[in-house]
């Protein structure tokens, strides 16, 4: 039996993948850059604790997204009207932060 | 000029969401156009291009931090990722290549910007959205990924980065920024409710406030990349991060279930949507949340929603006979109103339609209404299933 690695076993796109693929790579790097750099990881202990609490969060809201989403689906005569409304709402949100902006020509006072 | 280009990203928008049989050429040319448009303003914003400053061409005055994740540069980003997508998932490959084109030019454009997170982000979404069309045998991944490995590494550590700070530091010291915010902040409630997630033009620029008048040091600017942590525990304390991080993977994986799923069409416009907001949640990662990962959060949840429900509207309809296909396609070109009699199979196609909400049904003399115009593209469309 031989194992050959394929690059497409690795599925990017799910998000639990994608997310602590990049965690852990960033926190690898983390450990070689204090190494090479002679700079302490001794970090205060709630930092791990905070990382892994989020990252746990995170897994939890995965596997919610899995058992949720055949429900949600069924509730397809309001989904519309949900949508609709997130569109809004995102739409709303996009034009305020664009006029509010302090650095953009045309902006909004809203002092 | 300012109302013209806040109209064109309207406009934009309005024809992406209503026309998208317009074709994924047309879309995809026009957000790269606007994309190029903000991210010039962006430059004429800036007066001066930054990662070319030396020397002769150094910066006269100090660039304002805030310009730098605007919403200006944050749409000009969008444009391009929106717009390469678009053009590569296309059939006709001279779209392809247009795509890779715009690709570049944003890796260029942002490059000049010294913004490093969104070359990062240009780079993931192009190889997500490719992957997620499955448009890639496995060696040209392999070839793309550490090309755009290769590339990445040789954009970081340009010469004008170790001026800006220290490139072997940068993984570290985002850990350092988490400890700080830990640090400085009230870990139960909060300390700054909602300043940081929601703070226009850049949030990060008050949790590096808070931070310096913590510490007692001087604010002299800039912001702070706190990991994807940092925002919501500043923000709201210990109960702010497990939500957020709760509602992040909810929502990014509806949408990745969301993918697989919807008509030819409609999946080009979610896996582009997909990429591009997955990757932009992936670097936050390290750069931390702000506003915009928000607003793009509610962007994808919505058209998650959207794609599920059509989803549903496909299963149901694989159940009607074919002739049930036909009565139905006559009745959307009659015009919505029809009494017929029906078998025994049609029944049961009817019932179906019925539980999901696609049409009314007035028994006897059986009167269906169908309701909105939705479920006749999808049946037109689906009645190859």
């Amino acid at each position: 039996m031989s194992f050959s690695f394929n690059l497409k076993m690795l599925d990017l796109a799910n998000p639990l993948v994608g997310f602590f693929l990049v965690l852990i790579i960033s926190l690898l790097f983390a450990v070689a850059e204090s190494l090479y750099g002679g700079l302490s990881l001794a970090f205060d202990k709630l930092v791990w604790v905070i990382i892994l609490v989020g990252s746990a969060w995170y897994c939890i809201g995965v596997f919610a997204g899995n058992f949720f989403v055949k429900r949600i689906a069924r509730l397809q005569r309001y989904l519309r009207i949900v949508s609709n409304i997130l569109l809004i709402v995102a739409i709303y949100l996009g034009l305020f932060f664009f006029l509010a902006d302090t650095t953009s020509p045309w902006q909004l006072d809203i002092s | 000029m300012a109302i013209g280009y806040l109209l064109i990203a309207i406009s934009v928008f309005i024809l992406f969401i209503l026309f998208p049989e317009l074709g994924h050429g047309f879309i995809g040319r026009m957000a790269i156009e606007l994309g190029v448009i903000f991210v010039a303003l962006s430059f004429i914003l800036l007066g001066v291009i930054p990662t070319l400053s030396y020397g002769f061409f150094k910066l006269p005055t100090a660039i304002g931090y805030e310009a730098y994740t605007s919403p200006i540069v944050l749409t000009g980003y969008c444009g391009f990722i929106l717009g390469s997508t678009f053009l590569m998932t296309d059939n006709r490959s001279w779209n392809r290549i247009w795509g890779f084109m715009a690709a570049l030019l944003g890796v260029l454009f942002f490059y000049w910007l010294g913004l490093w997170f969104f070359i990062a982000g240009i780079l993931l979404t192009i190889l997500l959205a490719l992957r997620c069309f499955d448009a890639m045998n496995e060696k040209e991944e392999l070839l793309i990924f550490f090309g755009m490995a290769i590339l990445f590494l040789l954009l970081i550590v340009s010469p004008r980065r170790a001026f800006i700070v220290s490139t072997f530091t940068s993984f570290w010291r985002m850990f350092f920024s988490l400890d700080l915010v830990i640090k400085s902040s009230d870990l139960l409630i909060g300390t700054t409710g909602g300043g940081v997630l929601f703070g226009i033009p850049d949030g990060r620029v008050l949790m590096s406030q808070m931070i310096y008048q913590k510490i007692g040091g001087t604010w002299t600017g800039g912001g702070i990349d706190a990991t994807i942590f940092g925002a919501p525990l500043m923000d709201f304390g210990i109960i702010g991060l497990m939500f957020f991080l709760f509602l992040l993977g909810f929502i990014l994986n509806i949408g990745y279930k969301a993918i697989n799923t919807g008509l030819k069409e409609t999946k080009k416009v979610m896996i582009s949507a997909y990429a591009g907001i997955y990757a932009f949640s992936i670097i936050a990662i390290m750069r931390g949340p702000d506003y915009f990962l928000v607003t793009l959060l509610i962007i994808l949840f919505a058209v998650s929603l959207s794609t599920l429900s059509e989803a549903i509207s496909l299963q149901s309809l694989s159940l009607i006979t074919p002739e049930m296909r036909s009565m139905l396609s006559s009745l959307y070109q009659t015009g919505g109103l029809m009494y017929s009699l029906l078998f025994d199979d049609d029944k049961m196609a009817v019932d179906t339609l019925r539980k999901f909400g696609l049409v009314k049904v007035h028994h006897d003399v059986i009167r269906i209404t169908p309701v909105g115009r939705r479920v006749f593209e999808v049946l037109e469309q689906g009645s190859s299933l």
